[in-house]
């Protein structure tokens, strides 16, 4: 590993906080919502030209 | 700041390892972030399943709710009642995030207020109770029987009403639904809610799914057509009626028709056999006169009667719904019929008591006395003609 | 009665109060049912109409028809009797005789009505084990149970259902086809009109009253047999007959009854008669053919499009068949009794005007009864009418209030005949051993007297079984078949005979084993209100309970189930009230969407539930609009006036077109009428349902001439005997005799005689051919198939002589029940 030192510039505390609270408030919360929602209308869509669950697995 | 600089600068801090922040405080408020996103998740998914939730569209609050309040699901001896989602939400979670997407169409509904009054409901009443039905029907109620388990009946606890009923339908698994539509809110007019087993057999029918060069049966009344995008039926094919598949073209079959018709008259009304009066198709005159759709053969003579008969090949187009590739089915749907209508004053005679022709007028003096549909009593009329003493070789 | 808290009680209704509101269960004051120290008025319903009965102190006090029956019946008056009659069956008896020796007891004492009491387990058990020997035996070909008869009313409490479902349960058994009521016609009709026709709704009368200008009765006395129904009456008919009488007074509707007998209906509405020599009505219309075909009057557009087979058929009539008769008037005249200018003036006012045919029972109730219907069907195609409204032909209108539109409402079923889907009999023998499982209903005797011999049946060969024991059930043989002494004999061949009744009938008085049933007051039940009408339906409450030993159908079958393991298959373990319940809900569930019903419990409370009339409608319109779609039930599909099927069948005494047919006996001037002159006419009853309620002793008293049958005797035929209005007279042939009193009355012609079916048998002794003290027509009436077609009864061809009778008059002994031993 090389001998530099990570660059701190001014306002990375910052960037990164926001960084962080984006990510885990606003982000990974959207993707999962809407992969949640995608994978509802994609079964939704197979429940219609497949029939409705039988109930068996 | 520009978006892409936004974008470049965001992307810089999270491609690289954090330096201000720890590895401790970035991964425990990854995690509380996370519970109480899923937390938020699932109670903002719990709300949208709560009885509150449902009435707050006031279609619902203002029919199907206060239908249910005079049943029991809402008030009871044990006070164990059933909300909106215990039935209509499926439990099991990919299922009920797909019902959750599928409830798009209800917020359209509620935003273009598809049944936003008490006569816009009523109309749309049998097909929204279809809707249901057909879910229940397919996982053998299974939201029921989250509450209510065969297994768990003691069946010295019910009336003897109730248990006569509900021990052979354990036996047979019978879904709830099957029997008791109608049990939380008010039933459809005019949707006759029959037997468990002709239900099956429309469902079955209603799939649609005919290969060409098969030969099916079609178990109810279908119109037909002149062609294959002909809007105005030309006739119907009536229950039983024997079909061999030609043709398709979007969801209709060409069919052809191989049967007989009498030579006095129109020739509209078309018979299963020689000398047999079992109908399988009615046709207008201008078809029925037709010799491109309705080829005629030389006729021959019936002795019986002294009429002639001629065989007939029709080829018209029909829908893809409603027929079997086996017609036995219908025939024990038929069967029970007979037996529950028509014993109520003597016992039945057997199905091959009379001859083919000899059945419709025992039956058109006995019908009276039923309180069997047309529909029903066209059904046991020729399960009767196609089991007489002429199919049968007895008497 | 039956409190709030018995209700619930007995519908098991722990789960039943769970679902029904806290309003609900409030105590109401019920309307009409209160008890109080003076009795209660309960509602129910009978074959006679809806009636209204003060029960005090556990007993009925007085019997009254319901407030809003238009028409009520006199013999609503014999209903109390009915109840508390001397004839009653108390307990379960047993033929003293039987008791002793089993099948081996001498059995030509059957008769003598020697019995002795049981406890209904003896009796009970002797039931099953006699069923059981002979099952595993004789297979199910030795057991007849083929109940025939009007029963009481109520569907619940059917004793034919009753009957039928518990012997199944054990195995199988002979079974009956056919009826005594129209056996002939409704063999007949099916080929012809493609209908059994005589229990189907009619044209209604209102269109009737509207259109026709020409109304026929033919060999038919409405006003007689509407009085009751096959369900609860509700004499709606007889407003029409009122409008009728008014419209011929005032000339705009002509009626005429063509009968030999001036009826009762023809006296009311003012109607004329054209009177007919009996049994000759086929000459008659023969005649009617040929003048409407010689002078044109016929529809030939009508023949053409509606029918098959004119031609032959005329060719018969014009004299160019086999016989090489032409049936002119003048042919017909001599034979029918009916004046040649007559016949022809009749043919010309049928199709003068819009003309409706009705057509009663009695004529097809003799030798080739099948002829006059299919003659009568023939006429009506010839006018072309069918199918209009006030035209065409009826074979019905007097039969349990047809003509009265019907609402269309669902009606409750009834107690299943059939097992329920998944139990199986005890016995799953069905080998009858190379013999028919069914048999015309009229052939029984027959069957009896010649095991495993053949006769022909509307086209195919029955085998008669040998049959070794027989139940009936709410039937009475001893009266509706013909020549009790042959009867008498013949079923000596049964080693035994069960009856379950509720009174002590000549049926019982010649079996085995009588169990005592109880009447249709003593039980709750449910009816149809109007049998065609369907104007409602009727809650039957219990007036008072079982007299004696007495018990339901129900019950007793429960317990007879019992014996062999099948009890609560028989009964579902549902009792009384929660089967009514479960007939009602299924009724109302029918209904749902067209007809509102309120909930059981308002129902049983006010006691019926009424649906609006339904629409005026005409018969055979539909055909007549488009005879291919709306093609008739007939082999071809349309009117048959020649039936190859049935010339096929090869029968002689019924070929492929009507013929005349001389009969094996008949009056005025037919074959042994010059050594019985007088032709015995049994009619259905004015003041009875067939044979129920001739043992209201009251009630008979007020028509029974020196306690015995009245006899209808014309003037002059009496006077040439010596015999004058109140005597008694001894009414006799080859085949029997009877006592019966006299009444003499212009409205008899010369050489006719009448005698009311229901008459109870009361023979003086046991022997064959002992005299019938009280005047039962069967004991001397012939017993023969009406031909190899329908082989149904032909009570009304008889011929009789009656002569004053000399010495000691034996007592009545008909009634009364049995000798107790």
């Amino acid at each position: 590993m090389s001998d530099q030192s990570v660059s701190r510039s001014k306002g990375t505390a910052r960037r990164e906080w926001l960084s962080f609270l984006f990510i885990t408030l606003i982000l990974l919360p959207g993707i999962t919502v809407l992969g949640v929602g995608v994978y509802g209308f994609t079964v939704w869509l197979l429940q219609m030209i497949y029939g409705p669950p039988t109930g068996s697995l | 700041m520009s978006l892409k600089s936004t974008l470049s600068s965001f992307w810089n801090t999270v491609s690289r390892p954090a330096t201000t922040i720890s590895l401790g405080v970035i991964s425990l408020g990854g995690f509380i972030t996370g519970i109480i996103f899923w937390g938020g998740f699932n109670t903002a998914m719990e709300f949208t399943n709560t009885e509150e939730f449902c009435v707050s569209c006031h279609a619902m609050r203002d029919n199907v709710y206060v239908e249910l309040q005079s049943t029991v699901h809402w008030e009871n001896r044990t006070g164990v009642c059933a909300t909106c989602p215990d039935c209509h939400v499926p439990h099991e979670w990919t299922n009920k995030v797909a019902r959750k997407m599928q409830a798009s169409k209800e917020v359209w509904a509620a935003v273009f207020g598809t049944i936003n009054t008490r006569e816009k409901f009523e109309a749309r009443r049998a097909e929204l109770a279809k809707h249901e039905w057909a879910r229940l029907e397919a996982n053998n109620s299974l939201e029921c029987r989250n509450c209510h388990d065969y297994d768990s009946m003691d069946w010295n606890a019910m009336s003897a009403k109730a248990r006569f009923y509900m021990e052979p339908a354990a036996a047979l698994d019978t879904g709830c639904i099957e029997c008791h539509k109608g049990i939380a809110h008010h039933l459809p007019d005019n949707v006759a809610v029959g037997s468990p087993a002709m239900a099956k057999l429309e469902n079955k029918a209603n799939s649609g799914s005919l290969s060409v060069g098969k030969d099916y049966f079609a178990i109810r009344d279908i119109p037909v057509f002149d062609s294959a995008d002909g809007t105005e039926p030309v006739g119907n094919l009536t229950l039983g009626a024997a079909i061999e598949v030609l043709d398709e073209n979007n969801n209709r079959v060409q069919f052809a028709l191989k049967a007989w018709r009498k030579d006095k008259g129109f020739g509209r009304v078309i018979f299963d056999e020689f000398g047999h009066n079992i109908r399988v198709a009615i046709l207008s005159k201008d078809t029925a006169q037709d010799a491109s759709l309705v080829e005629v053969s030389a006729p021959q003579t019936d002795e019986a009667t002294g009429l002639d008969w001629a065989p007939v090949t029709v080829t018209l187009w029909s829908d893809k719904q409603g027929f079997v590739d086996e017609i036995d089915e219908l025939w024990n749907v038929a069967e029970e019929s007979y037996t529950a209508n028509c014993s109520t004053c003597h016992a039945q005679p057997d199905p091959d008591h009379f001859g083919t022709n000899s059945w419709p007028a025992q039956f058109n003096g006995m019908v009276g006395f039923t309180n069997m549909d047309e529909a029903q009593a066209n059904l046991v009329l020729t399960y009767l003609q196609k089991h007489s003493a002429d199919y049968s070789g007895s008497h | 009665m039956s409190t709030r808290r018995e209700f619930l009680k007995s519908s098991g209704a722990a789960g039943l109060s769970a679902v029904l509101g806290p309003s609900l269960l409030q105590p109401t004051t019920a309307r009409a049912e209160k008890l109080t120290s003076v009795g209660s008025w309960k509602t129910t319903g009978s074959h006679w109409g809806a009636i209204e009965a003060l029960v005090k102190g556990g007993q009925v006090a007085e019997v009254r028809p319901l407030a809003d029956d238009p028409h009520p019946t006199d013999m609503i008056n014999g209903i109390k009797d009915l109840i508390y009659s001397p004839s009653r069956v108390r307990y379960p008896m047993a033929r003293a005789e039987w008791l002793d020796n089993r099948k081996d007891a001498d059995r030509t004492t059957r008769g003598d009505n020697r019995f002795v009491r049981l406890t209904w387990d003896e009796a009970l058990d002797l039931f099953f084990k006699e069923m059981e020997r002979v099952q595993i035996s004789h297979g199910p070909s030795g057991l007849y149970a083929g109940a025939t008869g009007w029963r009481q009313t109520g569907q619940f409490h059917s004793c034919i259902n009753h009957m039928n479902r518990a012997v199944s349960m054990y195995g199988g058994y002979v079974k009956k086809a056919g009826d005594y009521s129209t056996g002939a016609g409704q063999t007949i009709l099916p080929y012809v009109l493609g209908s059994t026709e005589v229990y189907s709704q009619g044209t209604s009368w209102p269109l009737i009253l509207e259109n026709a200008k020409n109304i026929i009765f033919w060999a038919n006395d409405p006003l007689k047999n509407l009085q009751v129904g096959w369900t609860c009456e509700t004499h709606e008919p007889f407003e029409y007959f009122d409008q009728l009488k008014d419209k011929i007074a005032a000339g705009d509707i002509r009626a005429i009854s063509v009968d030999p007998v001036r009826t009762k209906t023809q006296k009311h509405i003012g109607a004329e008669q054209l009177y007919i020599n009996p049994m000759t009505d086929v000459a008659f219309m023969l005649a009617l053919a040929h003048t409407l075909y010689s002078e044109g009057l016929h529809d030939e557009e009508f023949l053409s499009i509606y029918t098959l087979g004119f031609e032959p058929f005329m060719a018969y009539v014009m004299g160019e068949a086999e016989d090489g008769v032409e049936k002119t008037p003048e042919w017909a005249a001599p034979i029918c009794g009916v004046p040649v200018d007559t016949i022809k003036e009749f043919a010309r006012l049928l199709a003068s005007d819009r003309t409706q045919l009705i057509f009663g029972w009695s004529v097809q109730r003799q030798q080739h009864g099948e002829q006059p219907y299919w003659m009568g069907a023939i006429i009506a195609a010839m006018l072309g009418q069918i199918g209009l409204p006030g035209g065409g032909i009826s074979y019905s209108h007097h039969y349990s209030g047809i003509g009265v539109p019907t609402s269309g409402a669902s009606m409750p079923g009834a107690f299943p005949l059939n097992l329920d889907i998944g139990v199986n009999p005890v016995r799953s023998d069905d080998n009858f051993l190379g013999a028919s499982s069914t048999i015309p209903v009229a052939r029984w005797i027959d069957c009896l007297m010649n095991p495993g011999g053949t006769v022909e049946h509307n086209g195919h060969t029955v085998t008669y079984p040998d049959i070794r024991m027989a139940i009936f059930t709410g039937c009475n043989p001893f009266h509706h078949h013909q020549d009790h002494n042959k009867m008498r004999v013949a079923i000596q061949k049964l080693e035994t005979i069960v009856a379950i009744d509720y009174a002590w009938t000549a049926t019982c008085r010649h079996a085995d084993l009588v169990l005592p049933a109880c009447t249709q007051f003593e039980r709750n039940d449910i009816d149809s209100y109007g049998s065609y009408s369907r104007s409602g339906v009727i809650a039957m409450k219990r007036l008072v309970d079982p007299l004696f030993h007495s018990k339901t159908d129900f019950e007793i079958f429960s317990l007879f189930c019992r014996r062999f393991g099948r009890e609560t298959e028989y009964t579902r373990g549902w009792d009384e009230m929660e089967w009514i319940e479960s007939l009602y809900e299924t009724t109302r569930s029918a209904n749902e969407g067209s007809f509102e019903m309120p909930s059981f419990e308002e129902f049983w409370e006010n006691g019926i539930v009424r649906f609006e009339r339904g629409e005026p409608w005409v018969r055979h319109a539909d055909f007549r609009e488009d005879p291919e779609i709306n093609a008739l039930g007939t082999p071809s599909g349309f009117i048959e006036i020649s039936s190859r099927t049935i010339g096929n069948f090869g029968y002689d005494d019924c070929g492929e077109h009507p013929k005349w047919m001389e009969k094996i006996e008949r009056s005025h001037g037919g074959p042994g009428s010059d050594k019985f002159p007088l032709w015995l006419q049994s009619c259905h009853p004015d003041q009875r349902l067939h044979s129920q309620m001739c043992e209201s002793d009251p009630y008979r008293a007020t028509y029974a001439v020196q306690d015995r049958e009245p006899v209808y005797v014309n003037p002059y035929d009496a006077a040439e005997r010596g015999i004058e209005n109140g005597d008694i007279v001894r009414v006799f042939n080859d085949r029997g005799q009877l006592l019966a009193g006299a009444v003499l009355s212009d409205d008899y012609p010369r050489g006719v005689i009448r005698i009311y079916e229901g008459a109870w048998y009361g023979p003086v002794d046991a022997t064959p051919g002992s005299l019938d003290t009280y005047g039962d027509p069967n004991t001397v009436t012939l017993d023969v198939g009406a031909s190899k077609l329908s082989q149904a009864t032909s009570a009304n061809t008889c011929i009789v002589e009656i002569e004053k009778f000399e010495g000691d008059v034996p007592a009545v002994t008909a009634f009364g029940g049995p000798n107790t031993v």
